[in-house]
């Protein structure tokens, strides 16, 4: 007994110097970093009076040239400023964390660009989960939120390829493209590339996640619930909210299927009428066109500017609306 | 309920902690089936009831099997066993694959046949379970076991939460008498065992389970994208790409699923029961014999058993003898799924072992040759025996025609096309780098057997350290995004 309780302690000396060493390296690494950039931003910005307009979404919204939109506002609207709040990998659900933040700064509109991802949640009835009982809920429940979403095999990628940078092995990929107005998205040289065809197909196969197994179950969906929300919050502080689709490849819209399109175009339906919002459709404006980093980003790139340029308009016209 | 959850893990401490604090026997037995009831639930919520039908069956059949002197009654009831358990695995597992085939030969025929399916869900571990209750029912039919007395304690057998969803497949001689107080007092019969967890066991245990964990979401699912990548649609790759993909799935299907069997037997082995190995370094066999001698033991050993000899066999003509293998690695391939990709994978296998039984029967002199003896030897039996076992991963893994015939094309016939190698090699580095690990620490296990009861036995000091370097390794490689285990769709 006495020697099973040591090894008892051994392995949880084991977990204590993991999971603390994880602690460790989530509070202290670049992405600890993000979020405090983030805090400072947020408290920085509710000091000044401004009207202020925000673009929110994930890397989608992200590769917006917001130089170029920026300037087609400021020539007609000098007096409102345009923020792009995009974060990667971005969906409603993390989103909703900075919603209280996002009210603070008081905007005249939200713009939020979605896609078919933002919403992929198959239904429960799969092989493993066919039942959503409360024992299983109860159980779910007991883990904190936080450790569903740290991904610490980034970290370690992270911190071997610093290693490696700084030993000058690999060249680590840089993100130094910084656009105005866009505090937590960096681009990166790679990102500025127009793919051909070949590319293209190449990285339809590593998309994630990937468009044939998007599933949207409309019925009980935890993100739109939390989208939904975000909608009724901002509305009831009377922020005018307009929802873009962004713009996907012709490449990744014919791998979706039928049943996933039906279940966005649904969505919006249901939440257009029920929230009296204007949604702008761009899935599939530019899917044909020699523009494309990868299958689901634009490249942000001059000769990819017609996005940019058609999220001004957008902009320009709500604005006079 | 993965073994890589939260859940498993909070689910395995309270099932600990609780045969711990009530010592009481009947209670321990009993906990232990609720719990393993409970484990299955979890997942498959009402299919627990074909779990149970099972359990029932076999039970009372193998009583009466037992019980009935008349060998026509003794058949019968083997063979209402046999229909109830294949019948459940057939149902759920092969109607929808057996209508689609009729539907496409109604069709061939211009009959318009086009019978709706039936879209069942595969309940998780039928194909696990039934195996298990069929052997034991089997087993008492020959008279080589003693039916159960005790329904309970029969449950339990077919029930027992490590093993249930995906083995290894127990046989009730191994795993009944550890219920019972003494293996060789016959009178001791319903004399249940205290179940105690013995420091040894806990430790050996453990270690099992980290490296299962190890090896699953260290290698496996660090792996994954790598194979996902390739065989999503392998038509267009080079050779180097596709070899790649074989090499990074064959190693992910043995990580993923030989982890799963060390989580299964550490598991077992810190509740004090011993589960036979199910691996034992398949990519060092030195044929197609000796592959099946270390892949997925419990199922190899099963099929010999239930099915190989029962067809005769060796012990008739040399046709028959190959014709037995050809049948029992079929069957062994539809076992792991509906699909004609999983009966090609068996047939491969099938004709492997066919062909290297001629070629010994023909040839009796390779074997004792000094070549094969010297090291030389070994390191090109096992390169040329993992060349056609990587090979036949390939319709293993990539269900469709064309995508499979284009990548085994490719594997067979090497383009030489490595002009963009490096490239790939590059984009690559994470998944390639695990497969690199993979290999030195199977070569590593290769040279040292016992390795993990070495580990077992550390002090508790190093073994402290090297559960923790365990654990850090797999924490902080992990995605996020815990994988399902490949055999849990068998």
């Amino acid at each position: 007994m006495k020697m099973n309780l040591k090894i008892v302690l051994g392995v949880c000396i084991a977990f204590i110097i993991t999971f603390g060493g994880l602690y460790l390296a989530v509070n202290f690494s670049d992405e600890a970093e993000k979020i405090d950039d983030k805090k400072d931003f947020f408290l920085s910005q509710s000091k000044l009076n401004e009207n202020r307009i925000l673009l929110l979404g994930s890397s989608h919204v992200g590769i917006l040239n917001m130089t170029h939109i920026i300037k087609n506002i400021s020539d007609k609207n000098p007096d409102i400023t345009i923020y792009n709040l995009a974060v990667n990998g971005d969906s409603p659900k993390f989103r909703y964390g900075d919603l209280e933040e996002i009210v603070r700064l008081k905007p005249e509109i939200v713009f939020y660009g979605i896609s078919y991802r933002d919403f992929n949640q198959p239904s429960e009835s799969t092989n493993s989960q066919i039942l959503n009982f409360d024992i299983k809920n109860y159980m779910e429940k007991m883990i904190p939120e936080e450790m569903k979403t740290i991904n610490p095999q980034l970290l370690t990628r992270n911190v071997i390829k610093t290693f490696l940078d700084d030993t000058g092995i690999i060249k680590k990929p840089t993100y130094d493209i910084k656009p105005p107005n866009t505090p937590f998205f960096a681009i990166g040289e790679l990102e500025t590339k127009i793919s051909d065809k070949n590319k293209l197909n190449k990285q339809l196969m590593i998309v994630l996640p990937a468009p044939s197994k998007i599933q949207i179950d409309y019925k009980d969906n935890e993100k739109l619930k939390k989208f939904e929300k975000i909608i009724k919050t901002l509305q009831e502080e009377e922020i005018n909210v307009v929802i873009f689709t962004t713009p996907l490849n012709k490449l990744y819209l014919d791998e979706l299927s039928e049943s996933t399109e039906k279940s966005l175009k649904y969505i919006l339906n249901d939440i257009s009428e029920k929230y009296g919002i204007t949604i702008y459709e761009f899935e599939e404006r530019y899917s044909d066109l020699n523009i494309w980093n990868n299958v689901d980003h634009i490249a942000y790139n001059n000769k990819s500017l017609i996005f940019s340029d058609e999220i001004a308009e957008m902009v320009l016209q709500e604005i006079i609306s | 309920m993965l073994f890589n959850s939260y859940e498993f893990v909070i689910f395995f401490i309270m099932v600990l902690i609780t045969i711990v604090i009530i010592r009481h026997k009947k209670f321990q037995h009993l906990f232990l089936l609720v719990s393993s009831y409970f484990f299955f639930y979890f997942s498959s919520n009402y299919l627990l009831c074909l779990l149970i039908f099972s359990t029932v069956l076999d039970f009372y059949i193998a009583k009466e099997i037992w019980n009935t002197k008349n060998i026509t009654r003794k058949k019968i009831l083997l063979s209402i066993s046999l229909a109830g358990n294949l019948g459940l695995l057939g149902f759920f597992k092969y109607a929808d694959f057996a209508i689609g085939q009729f539907n496409i030969l109604g069709n061939h025929f211009d009959l318009g046949t086009s019978i709706p399916l039936l879209n069942l869900i595969l309940p998780i571990g039928i194909s696990f379970y039934t195996f298990q209750s069929i052997s034991y029912t089997v087993d008492v039919y020959r008279g080589h076991l003693e039916p159960s007395k005790s329904l309970r304690e029969f449950a339990l057998f077919v029930a027992f939460f490590p093993q249930l969803v995906a083995g290894p497949i127990l046989r009730a001689k191994d795993f009944l008498p550890q219920l019972r107080e003494k293996l060789e007092n016959s009178n001791s019969i319903t004399k249940l065992k205290q179940i105690q967890i013995h420091h040894t066991h806990l430790k050996l245990g453990i270690t099992l389970m980290a490296f299962g964990f190890l090896k699953k979401m260290f290698f496996a699912d660090n792996i994954a994208p790598l194979v996902n990548e390739i065989f999503a649609n392998p038509i267009g790759l080079n050779s180097f790409e596709i070899w790649m993909g074989t090499i990074a799935f064959g190693i992910q299907i043995y990580g993923d699923f030989s982890g799963y069997s060390d989580i299964a037997i550490g598991a077992a082995l810190i509740l004090g029961f011993k589960i036979p190995r199910n691996f034992n370094k398949p990519y060092f066999a030195t044929s197609p014999s000796d592959f099946w001698r270390r892949w997925h033991i419990s199922l190899s050993t099963w099929l010999r058993d239930y099915l190989y000899i029962p067809l005769g066999g060796n012990k008739k003509s040399e046709g028959r003898t190959y014709l037995n293998l050809v049948t029992v690695m079929f069957l062994g391939g539809l076992w792991h799924g509906a699909s004609w990709n999983f009966v090609i994978w068996g047939m491969l296998h099938g004709g492997y072992l066919a062909i290297h039984k001629i070629i010994s029967d023909k040839f009796p002199g390779i074997k004792i040759h000094p070549f094969f003896k010297s090291r030389i030897g070994k390191i090109v039996s096992i390169l040329v025996t993992q060349y056609f076992v990587f090979l036949a991963w390939i319709p293993f893994r990539v269900g469709d025609t064309d995508q499979m015939l284009y990548a085994i094309q490719k594997y067979i016939f090497i383009d030489f096309q490595m002009n963009e190698a490096f490239t790939f090699l590059l984009e690559h580095k994470w998944p390639i780098g695990f497969m690199i690990l993979f290999f030195i620490l199977h070569f590593i296990m290769y040279l040292r057997p016992s390795m993990m009861e070495k580990i077992g036995k550390f002090s508790l000091k190093w073994w402290t350290v090297t559960i923790t370097t365990i654990l850090l390794a797999i924490v902080f490689s992990f995605n996020g995004n815990p994988e399902d285990f490949i055999y849990f769709r068998f």
